[in-house]
């Protein structure tokens, strides 16, 4: 009689567990959610995963830099979900008061969590063409999220940045400048990186792939991201952080590496465009030599070589 | 002790799905009879009345990869079993893709002339679909062969060029075969490549957000000599500039002309001379 009461208490209290486990997701229970990393002082990364859009949670490096006064994101994460999560890493860390969202461009794993902050107190930014591309793209994003996923997340989640940044833009977080660069056409038509001031950080979001192959956007240019790359190789910075892969890197290796990936699929997309090779053909035999250089390679390759494909046979 | 060992499993269905959050997620799939439910409710009819099609690749097979991609630029590629003899030929094919807003991609016209129908291009697949072709013989016979494509987005997909760029080079034709050293009866490879946005109607202005009106290819005819030998009827599910794969037995030197027609009325034409090098 006693074992069954104990069976039978033990049986309810792992019903409540059930319970209280729902509504702590529901308010993202903090307690579960593993610290950011704290690259510099100020300034804190929660690391990717190597993992496919809508399918795999955490797959970009986000995070945010915290200044005297206040707090910038940058980038937000593949859902709401992973947005919660982010604000409950940045309570760890700080209870000063977020005022920026920064988006360095359009792609899911970057924005699709802008909606668990809250736009009332928040300015969001972003490249010039962020906006538009967001209202072109982001419904279709949330919907093939929603129809991975089950859930049915609401479009009124898509927050649009209302500040855009045609070439520069200084914030002071409080004794703490960041700015914000607009580049040209590369990894995506609306890429921004951040420099903070103080650190001598450069946070490149998708411009630098480390380990993680490049992952080439449909409205990027293959040259431009070549020239933004060089670019990036030769500034004197002192730390730079990756969109995806590990954030310990030699600057000047990880851009190398880049440069000789999207070099050489340019340059034999270029020769098969002009011996008219079909475009199944460039896909299985351009760049295979490279498998070995990249984590994630089969899941892109191919894909880059079709967009590259697309870009530089009408060039 | 089984009650307890019911509990531990009790609780531990509790804790999966906080565990669950770091893992991947599940992908829904689908059934064969429920791929197929678009073709079988309603295309087959809307397409082929109560005409009987052979489902069979004896024919003729085609290759396009299991999974997109690119949903808007999928390349596929047809290779016929029989060659286009006068006795026996294909004469039709259609290339349908159940899912998409306009399923039917297109129409092309072949006869002995080609020496073997084998065609490529490349199709916008805009979800997860069968992706099938039928195949009409001269004696009137219909085969089809269909392969399932895991797609999304294909049709409302941002064009890769922006429009100022594309108009810029709108109608722009490369006609190409290879070198033919001599005239036999064996056939040559043409690539006819077209500049053009092939708009679908589904994609939107990435500057106004507004959608941009459909406009595309809807008709292309290649002669040679004055004879035909490509003709096809196209809609919005051909990917932007258009770029098909195809041959003919070229006899004799002679003029390979081509007059390509989009939805704006617009004709554009290009041609190109043949004749055996040299070397």
């Amino acid at each position: 009689m006693g074992k069954l009461f104990t069976s039978l208490a033990l049986l309810f209290m792992s019903f409540t567990y059930v319970q209280t486990s729902v509504a702590a997701q529901a308010q993202s229970n903090c307690e579960k959610v593993l610290p950011a990393v704290k690259i510099q002082e100020g300034i804190y990364v929660r690391p990717s995963n190597n993992g496919i859009v809508f399918e795999d949670e955490d797959i970009a490096n986000i995070g945010f830099i915290v200044g005297k006064k206040s707090i910038a994101v940058i980038d937000t994460g593949g859902s709401i979900h992973e947005g919660k999560r982010l604000i409950c890493q940045i309570k760890k860390v700080s209870d000063l008061p977020i005022r920026y969202v920064i988006n360095t461009h359009v792609h899911p794993d970057h924005t699709l969590g802008n909606g668990a902050f809250d736009d009332t107190e928040i300015t969001f930014i972003g490249h010039k063409n962020l906006a538009h591309a967001m209202g072109v793209l982001s419904k279709t994003y949330l919907r093939r999220y929603n129809e991975k996923t089950g859930e049915s997340v609401s479009d009124k989640t898509i927050i649009l940045p209302k500040t855009s940044v045609e070439n520069e833009l200084k914030i002071d977080l409080g004794n703490r400048i960041i700015t914000l660069i607009a580049t040209q056409k590369a990894h995506t038509n609306n890429d921004l990186m951040v420099h903070d001031q103080k650190t001598d950080t450069l946070w490149l979001s998708d411009l630098l792939f480390h380990k993680h192959i490049p992952v080439f956007g449909k409205s990027g240019s293959i040259n431009g991201w070549l020239e933004v790359i060089e670019e990036i190789k030769n500034k004197s910075v002192k730390n730079v952080v990756p969109g995806h892969g590990p954030l310990m890197l030699d600057k000047v290796k990880a851009s190398n590496d880049q440069s000789r990936y999207l070099t050489l699929l340019r340059d034999e997309i270029r020769k098969n465009i002009s011996t008219d090779a079909d475009l199944t053909e460039a896909m299985e035999s351009i760049g295979v030599e490279e498998k070995s250089n990249w984590e994630m390679f089969s899941a892109f390759h191919k894909r880059n070589i079709s967009y590259i494909f697309s870009e530089l046979e009408w060039e | 002790m089984r009650v307890k060992l019911f509990i531990i499993f009790l609780l531990s269905l509790s804790l999966s799905p906080a565990l669950a959050e770091t893992k991947k997620r599940p992908v829904p799939t689908e059934s064969i009879e429920s791929q197929n439910s678009v073709w079988n409710d309603m295309l087959k009819d809307f397409y082929f009345e109560d005409k009987t099609i052979i489902e069979s690749d004896e024919i003729f097979d085609f290759a396009v990869p299991y999974r997109a991609e690119d949903g808007a630029m999928v390349p596929i590629k047809i290779t016929p079993k029989i060659p286009q003899t006068k006795e026996r030929y294909i004469k039709k094919i259609w290339i349908i893709i159940d899912k998409n807003p306009k399923p039917l991609a297109g129409t092309f016209k072949f006869s002995p002339l080609n020496g073997k129908a084998d065609l490529a291009m490349r199709i916008r697949v805009d979800a997860y679909s069968p992706v099938r072709i039928v195949a009409e013989t001269s004696d009137d016979k219909l085969y089809m062969v269909s392969h399932y494509v895991k797609s999304s987005g294909g049709c409302s997909a941002p064009a890769s060029s922006d429009a100022a760029t594309a108009l810029k080079r709108l109608g722009k034709i490369r006609l190409k075969t290879p070198k033919i050293s001599s005239f036999f009866e064996e056939p040559v490879q043409t690539r006819l490549a077209i500049s053009h946005p092939n708009t679908s109607g589904l994609q939107k202005d990435q500057v106004t957000t507004l959608f941009i009106p459909p406009h595309y290819i809807s008709k292309i005819e290649v002669k040679f000599e004055g004879e035909s030998i490509f003709s096809a009827e196209t809609d919005i599910s051909i990917s932007e500039n258009p770029n098909f794969k195809f041959y003919f037995v070229p006899k004799k030197a002679g003029t390979l002309v081509t007059e390509i027609t989009d939805t704006k009325g617009n004709t554009f034409t290009q041609s190109r001379k043949l004749e055996a090098s040299t070397n």
